[in-house]
């Protein structure tokens, strides 16, 4: 399919550094005044019962004539499912307190203790507007907000490009600033404090807290020759608030692995053995990114390269590969295969000893600590396929399958039975593009 | 900090600037295969998907809502 026309825009859509502006580029409808409608619909599913999403988008662009573009996207993530507190498996039964702070729920011993109440609906809307400058550069602005039960997110953005050398050459400068607001359900639990049983005073901090996140980007695109380009971008992003998961908690045990028995969590005092995680109130990262294009006789390599580091002790590598094999002019196979490797953050705990990490009255010794498993080491690798038909000269369907797992690394884990189960999910989406 | 910067930049351009292809030449590039990113919605989910489950996010650009993703 050939949604775009070789027109003047063609040279700024393939030197394209900026995941944002690219899609405006591509959005870009055959003749000023079309609209290029984009629709699709993901279903993600997790193994074990856990979380389940339906994810139905939509996003629709317009040429304004004279490069100029907008676009308007509406995405609604529907989430169902159970997704893990961040205590561990244990040899005994376990109680945990709702999110909400009424009501409760009891985890069989060498059972993963999972959060049942997991379910939220989210509506994001997002709009951008790409306006030229001059015949050279152009200005990307972009707004989004997002909402769900437990959270709000804006976002504003900015991003300016400039062609060089011909436009062979690109240079995109972004910024972007986010500010969320975090309800939790049953609100704030204090970090560190113990979870609290249901229908006693649950010590909250409040309704909400909030967090603010500001990304800048620079970026640099080169058209090598006719059948090849790349990109390279630096993002330093830094944030500050709340970074905590509300839900999470981390199981104090007694040195000999079973749970907590010390006066705190006696009877009577309200307290279970789980104190509540937390997070520095800050984060910054920097990120290395690398994107290589490169037009065999038909068919297309897509590689990218992503090296993340931040301030919390976390990096990663991230490999993605995608090979557009085209099966005549109308349809194409993809498959695709992603690998990804992260590193534990200096505050990732198994889980919390009575004694050396909480005292006899329940106070933390540790400063911060997440027994998350998201934010300790693990390999992710996906594999997938997709499949896409030209279905008219304006229209496109594809669809694609894929399955990811993630492998947890549980070589620090004390007492064999603790582990944190590997985790498998399947993808599938399918999209419909046209020209309106 | 700031040269170093401005002095890379440079670099680059002067190093690429040998680099391209003239605009009859444009043919492959202008396919939707060859963009950066060809399909817009495969990308957009893959990064809602791993920013969700993975502890970096990020890196392509700027732009896009947060979420409390579980």
């Amino acid at each position: 399919m050939q949604l775009i026309k070789i027109k003047g825009k063609l040279a700024m859509a393939t030197c394209t550094l900026l995941q944002v502006s690219a899609s405006v580029s591509q959005a870009g409808a055959s003749q000023s005044g079309d609209w290029d409608i984009d629709s699709s619909f993901l279903y993600y599913s997790e193994s074990d019962g856990r979380v389940t999403a339906f994810e139905p988008a939509v996003r629709a662009g317009v040429d304004l004539g004279d490069d100029e573009y907008i676009n308007f996207q509406v995405v609604v993530d529907a989430l169902t499912g159970a997704t893990p507190n961040g205590a561990h498996k244990s040899k005994q039964v376990q109680t945990f307190t709702n999110p909400s702070g009424k009501g409760e729920y009891t985890v069989q011993p060498g059972e993963l203790p999972l959060s049942t109440t997991f379910r939220d609906t989210r509506v994001a809307v997002t709009a951008e507007w790409d306006k030229p400058i001059d015949r050279l550069s152009s200005v990307l602005l972009g707004a989004s907000v997002s909402a769900e039960v437990d959270y709000t997110s804006l976002g504003v953005s900015s991003t300016y490009q400039r062609d060089f050398n011909n436009k062979n050459t690109t240079l995109a400068a972004g910024l972007a600033l986010t500010f969320d607001t975090i309800m939790p359900i049953g609100e704030v639990p204090e970090g560190l404090n113990p979870m609290r049983v249901g229908g006693v005073d649950q010590q909250r901090l409040g309704a909400s807290d909030t967090r603010e996140t500001i990304d800048l980007v620079i970026g640099f695109t080169q058209i090598v020759s006719r059948t090849t380009l790349f990109q390279l971008n630096y993002t330093f992003g830094t944030s500050s608030g709340y970074h905590n998961d509300y839900n999470n908690v981390l199981t104090v045990v007694n040195p000999d692995g079973t749970l907590s028995t010390a006066p705190w969590v006696a009877s009577g005092t309200g307290n279970r053995p789980y104190l509540f995680e937390k997070r520095p109130d800050s984060r910054s990262r920097n990120i290395l990114f690398f994107r290589g294009v490169h037009h065999l006789t038909e068919d297309v390599i897509n590689f990218s390269y992503r090296y993340f580091t931040d301030d919390w002790g976390i990096n990663s590598h991230t490999l993605d590969f995608r090979y557009r094999y085209q099966l005549n002019s109308r349809q194409y196979l993809q498959p695709h295969i992603r690998y990804y490797t992260q590193t534990g953050a200096d505050f990732y705990r198994h889980d919390l000893v009575q004694g050396s990490d909480v005292d006899a009255s329940g106070v933390a010794i540790v400063q911060y600590a997440s027994s998350d498993y998201r934010v300790g080491a693990f390999d992710s690798t996906t594999l997938g396929l997709s499949y896409g038909i030209a279905l008219t000269n304006n229209s496109e369907l594809t669809i694609r399958g894929e399955l990811m797992q993630q492998k947890i690394d549980n070589s620090e884990v004390p007492r064999a039975g603790e582990e944190t189960p590997d985790l498998t999910a399947v993808i599938f989406q399918m999209g419909y593009r046209f020209i309106w | 900090m700031k040269l170093s910067l401005l002095f890379i930049v440079m670099a680059l351009l002067a190093g690429c600037s040998s680099m391209g292809v003239e605009p009859w030449q444009r043919d492959l590039l202008a396919k939707d295969s060859m963009q950066p990113v060809p399909n817009y919605f495969e990308n957009f989910y893959d990064e809602h998907i791993y920013f969700s489950k993975e502890a970096s996010s990020g890196g392509q650009g700027v732009g896009g809502g947060g979420c409390g993703c579980n």
